[in-house]
């Protein structure tokens, strides 16, 4: 065995019992974990009463039909709950407790590295929406499905450039540590950002002029809507293309955005120490 | 004097979940749970005179906390009486609160964000503390604990040791009748606890409190109280005056001889042998220091005589033991006896 | 005989300056929170572009119900958010010093850590309110009415996160997710009730009653009933509540371990 396969073998080897540590812990607190699942749940799916009432009572014509919005609405639902990450967190806690210094002065690139673990994060997250997808299938048979196998590929390129967008905006938003106290306000702040834009409680069609307006120009409808859409084929051909290139620029430039933002808060502002 | 507290056969028994190692056994833990019954208090019996002052010493585990939590009325006991004040602690918190002092050592916690001064007042408006009594105990305690510097300061911003002070003189600002101090001392300066110590001797003093203090500072007990209580795994081992504890358990003594030149090897064996012969034991000859350990027994004036013949003393201390070892030799004691293991 | 002031209001004022001093937490505070109404608002708009009325409800009267809902909110939150850090408490065994004053732990525990969120939630939820009354022209003694009907919705809310937030006692563990119940359910009562399911309107009214505070008032006064009893149900239920919650926090008591040595 060559020294570079034993290191590799022992890294995953150590990734392994992170993992099982990880599971083991969320297991240990069980109730936590089923009540976290019941209360995203819940936040889900009071819009999608709303809607479902709104469609019952008829009262004017809809842009789209019940059978496209409702899986857009559970598409929408698994995207924003695998997207929840802890990045505001544990950069936050860095930034105040002054480490963002030495972080900043080894080898690793601090912003990619904490973008990897946001993707593993992302990833624990995806599989525990599996089983909602799943279930999905069983209520909408085939409609649920991807249309095809390119559209299956799109979307998951689509994904991953959305929670690329998405680290990059709470990266940004989270150097506001460096003024306040409180991250975790920071934190819903962004949240309500990308609630309000980015499709998640309806499909763009469906919002006012001047709301629609404003989404087109924040970054926010790439992190929920863009996918869906590819992944329920409202978008096809070119347009996919396209809508994957705008999500590929936005993810770049915002990560560069959050690099000089740091940098020139580095230099700005005092290191907050114990 | 009256009785302020009666404990009878107190006892307080957890139950705490058993965790398996292994992925496996996480998983099945979702579906149920063994537990075992953790006795961390049984069969404690006993009772507190208005004004005096009781240590309450123990091991890590041994039960003072509980046992401290039980008497102020935060944990309410599995079985057993108890009164303090005539009051039932955990039914009738709030009426006992008002008139009995607590503090945490561990976990020093003044309120919240806010200055020390804010807190004090706030805890007068609190305990409803006449003027007449609020001047005396917080001119007292910010002269004794100088915490003059701090009154401003919010709590969050203190160090360990002011906090513990602040505490301290928080716990004792409306002149309670009972004072219960958990580990009062821990972490503080020398220098501190011998001012933390004078102040609550001071306070006790002027006030007539029943003193009721845990610690692992057993420095703490002999500078401040008369009894003393030794709590082991839940029970109690030892209930009576310091006086009574040093007749029972104190049984080694030292004798501490400076020496004007180091002596040989030969003479230091020789004057082993000669030691053990008197029933004492030379546990260090080197260089300028000897020391030989003998049990109590009036055979010290002999075994001076000796040391003073044989060797070429400059200087020579005799010492009791001290509290530390007599208490570990209680622990070697009673662990050396077949003890019940935990149910 | 000296007059003392009432201790509650005392640590509840010392907590609030305490955390007034952090301005620019509180300007995020402040901007968060309305952050926050503003994406509800905006799928308010997002659904009132697709139906003139909202399960018999108008555009301005389920404002109204927005209103209402952020209002109690951000009641709770200055009054009484407390709630929210419990479970860490009962953890880290911190409710010892508590139990140890003279004062009724559970009111105490509750309202000495105001958050500041309740600004922006408070600003907020009087706007919608008193923008949304004033256009629907109501009677002047309506506005009698409201502070009573807001009292009721914090009071109810808040006992409903308190009876929640006793399963830590139970539950051992330094997390609140049980507490995201009484919120999500609130937060749904912001569209009329007559949009829901059988199943969780009977949620919203038997198993946590904030239909009581705005929405039965509402139907009264935005003429959709005649039964007049729908306006004073609110204090019953918030009463039946706050008993809930009392009895709650003392069986938790019970059950509190403390990490003792």
């Amino acid at each position: 065995m060559t020294p570079s396969n034993a290191s590799r073998l022992a890294e995953l080897d150590t990734l392994r019992a992170l993992f099982v540590r990880a599971v083991r812990a969320s297991f240990a607190y069980k109730p936590a974990l089923l009540l976290s699942m019941l209360s995203a749940g819940f936040a889900y799916l009071i819009p999608m009463l709303v809607w479902r009432h709104i469609y019952a009572a008829r009262q004017q014509a809809q842009p789209i039909s019940a059978q496209a919005l409702f899986p857009y609405l559970l598409i929408a639902g698994c995207l924003n709950f695998a997207f929840a990450m802890n990045v505001e967190a544990r950069i936050g806690q860095r930034i105040r407790l002054g480490l963002i210094a030495t972080d900043l002065l080894r080898p690793v690139d601090f912003q990619l590295a904490q973008l990897a673990q946001a993707l593993s994060d992302g990833l624990f997250n995806l599989l525990l929406v599996l089983p909602i997808l799943a279930l999905a299938f069983a209520f909408w048979g085939p409609a649920a499905l991807p249309h095809g196998g390119a559209a299956l590929a799109a979307f998951a390129l689509s994904v991953l450039l959305s929670f690329v967008i998405l680290f990059a905006v709470s990266f940004i938003f989270v150097q506001a540590s460096f003024v306040t106290y409180s991250g975790y306000g920071v934190f819903v702040a962004r949240n309500a950002l990308q609630q309000t834009f980015s499709g998640l409680s309806a499909p763009l069609v469906l919002f006012p002029p001047g709301l629609r307006a404003v989404s087109e120009w924040l970054p926010f409808r790439h992190t929920i809507h863009t996918p869906a859409a590819i992944y329920l084929g409202w978008l096809s051909g070119a347009a996919v293309l396209r809508a994957l290139a705008e999500q590929a620029l936005w993810a770049g430039g915002l990560l560069m955005l959050g690099r000089y933002l740091l940098k020139r808060a580095l230099l700005r502002f005092e290191i907050q120490g114990g | 004097m009256p009785i302020t507290l009666k404990a009878e056969a107190l006892a307080k028994t957890y139950k705490r979940k058993l965790r398996k190692p292994g992925l496996g056994a996480a998983f099945r833990g979702l579906f149920s749970s063994e537990e075992e019954a953790v006795h961390a208090v049984s069969e404690l019996s006993f009772a507190l005179e208005r004004g005096e002052r009781v240590g309450l010493i123990g091991e890590n585990g041994a039960g003072k906390s509980t046992t401290l939590k039980m008497l102020t009325g935060i944990l309410v006991p599995t079985s057993g009486k108890l009164e303090v004040l005539g009051l039932d602690p955990f039914r009738q918190r709030r009426q006992l609160a008002a008139q009995i002092g607590v503090v945490f050592g561990q976990r020093p916690q003044l309120l919240w964000d806010i200055p020390v001064q804010e807190t004090l007042s706030l805890l007068r408006t609190m305990y409803r503390i006449p003027k007449s009594v609020f001047d005396v105990t917080y001119a007292q305690a910010v002269e004794r604990l100088e915490l003059g510097p701090l009154l401003p300061v919010a709590v969050r911003k203190l160090s360990l040791g002011q906090r513990m002070r602040c505490d301290l003189a928080a716990s004792l600002l409306h002149a309670p009748k009972i004072a219960f101090l958990d580990e009062p001392t821990i972490g503080l300066d020398v220098s501190v606890k011998e001012q933390v110590r004078e102040y609550i001797r001071d306070m006790q003093a002027r006030f007539e409190t029943t003193l009721l203090l845990t610690t692992h500072d057993l420095k703490d007990i002999t500078e401040t109280c008369d009894r003393l209580l030794l709590l082991d795994r839940g029970k109690l081992l030892f209930d009576g005056s310091m006086k009574e504890f040093e007749r029972r358990f104190a049984t080694k003594r030292r004798i501490v001889l400076e020496l004007e030149r180091p002596v040989s090897d030969a003479v230091s064996k020789e004057l082993a042998k000669e030691m053990l012969e008197l029933g004492a034991e030379l546990q260090e000859c080197r260089g300028h220091r000897a020391v030989v350990v003998y049990e109590r027994d009036g055979a010290a004036p002999l075994l001076t005589q000796r040391l003073l013949s044989r060797l070429p003393v400059s200087d020579i201390v005799l010492e009791k033991a001290d509290i530390d070892s007599m208490v570990a030799g209680i622990y070697r004691r009673s662990a050396g006896h077949a003890e019940s293991k935990v149910a | 005989m000296e007059r003392y002031k009432n201790v509650y209001f005392s640590a509840f004022k010392a907590s609030l300056q305490a955390k007034l001093e952090y301005r620019v937490d509180m300007v995020v505070g402040i901007v968060t929170s309305m952050l926050m109404q503003g994406a509800a608002l905006s799928f308010l708009l997002i659904v009132l572009r697709n139906t003139p009325t909202l399960g018999g409800w108008s555009g301005r009267e389920v404002v109204f119900l927005f209103g209402m809902t952020a209002a109690s909110l951000g009641g709770s939150e200055i009054l009484f958010n407390q709630i929210w850090m419990l479970p860490q408490y009962i953890v880290a065994g911190d409710l010892d010093r508590l139990l140890t004053y003279p004062v009724r732990s559970l009111l105490f525990f509750l309202d000495t850590r105001p958050e500041l969120h309740a600004f922006g939630n408070l600003l907020t939820g009087v706007v919608y309110i008193v923008g949304s009354l004033w256009t629907l022209h109501v009677p002047w003694y309506v506005w009698l009415g409201i502070p009573i009907w807001l009292a009721c919705g914090t009071l109810i809310y808040t006992s409903a996160l308190v009876v929640f937030g006793c399963l830590s006692f139970r539950f051992v563990g330094p997390f609140a997710q049980q507490l995201l119940i009484p919120l999500n359910l609130l937060q749904a009562s912001r569209y009329p009730l007559s949009v829901y399911p059988g199943w969780l309107r009977k949620m919203l009214f038997f198993l946590i009653p904030y239909g009581t505070f705005h929405y039965l008032p509402g139907r009264v006064l935005f003429g959709k009933t005649a039964a007049l009893w729908g306006l004073a149900l609110a204090p019953a239920a918030a009463l039946v509540l706050v008993f809930a919650a009392q009895a709650a926090w003392n069986v938790g008591l019970r059950q509190y371990d403390s990490t003792g040595s």
